[in-house]
C-alpha cells in the first residue's frame, strides 16, 4: 500500500508537469461548463422588472410582505434592521459576524434576494404577478 | 519516501501556511462584486491543487481540513467553518477524482472543485436559513465559478510546471 503510494506521487507530478494545461477530454467537459457558465450569465444579467413587494423569512418561515413604496424602517429581535427606502430595501445592521448581508446593499429587482445564514434571515423580492403571488396571497389572508 | 516522515510533514506545514496566508489575505480583501459580497476568487484551491499533485492526497487534505477551519478562526468569524470545511474537502475530494484519471487538464478540474465548493456552500446556506431560496444564487455563481475555477486552475498548472522539482526530491 505505503509502496504503490510511493511510487504514484512524483509520477502524479511529473505527468502534470510534462502535460499540456488542457487535455483532449477536456474539450468535452469544458463545452459543458461554459454553457453552464454563458447560460448562467445570461440568466442573470438579463433585465429584471422592478419589484413591488419584499418577504421576508427568518429560519424558513415568511415573517412578512411589505410594500417597496412606502418608505420604513423594520427592526427584528434577532438583531436585523431592514430599510425600504424609494422602492429599495436593504439591511442596514446586523450582529452577525460577516456583515455580507449589510454589504449586499440595496436591492430593487424581483428575484433579487440579500441572506443572513447566521440570523437564518432572507429577503426576497418579488413582482406583482409572478407564480409566488398566488402563495404569500393565500399564506396572508 | 515514507509519507509521513519529516521531510513531508514539513512541507505540509509550509503548504499549509502558504493556504492560511492566502486565505487570510483573501478575506481581507475588498469583494470582487459588491453587490455580491460572498463570492471569492478561490485562490487558496491553487495551493490545494499543488499539495494533491506534488505531496499527495493525505497531506492535501490535511491542508484542506486545517485550512477550513483556521482561517474562519484567524479572521474571527468561526460560522464560517459551516461552510468553508464541507465545501473545501467535498471539491477537494472532486479535484482528487479528476486528478487521479489523468484525462483531465488542471483548469478545468479546478473548474469543477469551484462549482462543487460553490453548490456545497450554497446547500449549507439553504440548511442554516431553512429556505431553498438562496439557490436563487446558483447562477452568479456557476458563471463566477467557471471564470475564476479556470484562472485558479491554471495558476495552479503553471506553479507546478515551473517548480523546481530538486525540492521535492529526497
Amino acid at each position: 500500500m505505503n509502496s504503490s503510494n510511493q511510487e504514484k506521487r512524483p509520477k502524479l507530478f511529473s505527468y502534470y508537469r510534462q502535460s499540456k494545461p488542457f487535455l483532449r477530454a477536456d474539450i468535452l467537459l469544458l463545452a459543458v461548463l461554459l454553457t453552464a457558465a454563458v447560460l448562467a450569465a445570461v440568466f442573470s444579467y438579463t433585465g429584471k422588472p422592478l419589484g413591488e413587494r419584499a418577504e421576508i423569512y427568518i429560519g424558513g418561515e415568511l415573517v412578512g410582505t411589505y410594500d417597496l413604496n412606502q418608505n420604513k424602517e423594520i427592526v427584528y429581535e434577532i438583531g436585523i434592521t431592514v430599510h425600504i427606502h424609494d422602492g429599495e430595501i436593504a439591511v442596514t445592521e446586523s450582529d452577525c459576524p460577516d456583515q455580507l448581508c449589510v454589504h449586499m446593499g440595496a436591492i430593487s429587482k424581483t428575484g433579487d434576494r440579500i441572506i443572513c445564514a447566521p440570523n437564518k434571515f432572507v429577503v426576497v423580492i418579488r413582482g406583482e404577478n409572478n407564480d409566488y403571488g398566488a402563495i404569500t396571497g393565500r399564506r396572508q389572508s | 519516501m515514507n509519507k509521513f516522515n519529516a521531510k513531508m510533514i514539513a512541507y505540509t506545514a509550509i503548504t499549509l501556511s502558504a493556504a492560511l496566508i492566502i486565505g487570510v489575505i483573501e478575506s481581507l480583501l475588498p469583494p470582487v462584486i459588491p453587490a455580491l459580497p460572498f463570492l471569492r476568487l478561490g485562490l487558496s484551491n491553487i495551493v490545494l491543487i499543488f499539495a494533491l499533485v506534488a505531496l499527495g492526497a493525505a497531506p492535501a487534505f490535511t491542508i484542506a481540513f486545517l485550512k477550513s477551519v483556521l482561517v474562519p478562526l484567524l479572521v474571527g468569524n468561526p460560522i464560517m467553518i459551516a461552510y468553508s470545511l464541507p465545501a473545501a474537502l467535498l471539491s477537494l475530494g472532486a479535484t482528487a477524482l479528476l486528478v487521479y484519471t489523468r484525462k483531465f487538464g488542471l483548469p478545468t478540474v479546478s473548474t469543477v472543485a469551484s462549482l462543487v465548493h460553490n453548490m456545497v456552500q450554497l446547500c449549507v446556506a439553504s440548511l442554516m436559513t431553512g429556505t431553498a431560496l438562496v439557490f436563487g444564487y446558483a447562477p452568479y455563481l456557476i458563471f463566477t465559478g467557471t471564470l475564476t475555477g479556470l484562472a485558479v486552475g491554471f495558476a495552479a498548472y503553471l506553479i507546478l510546471r515551473f517548480f523546481p522539482k530538486k525540492l521535492l526530491e529526497n
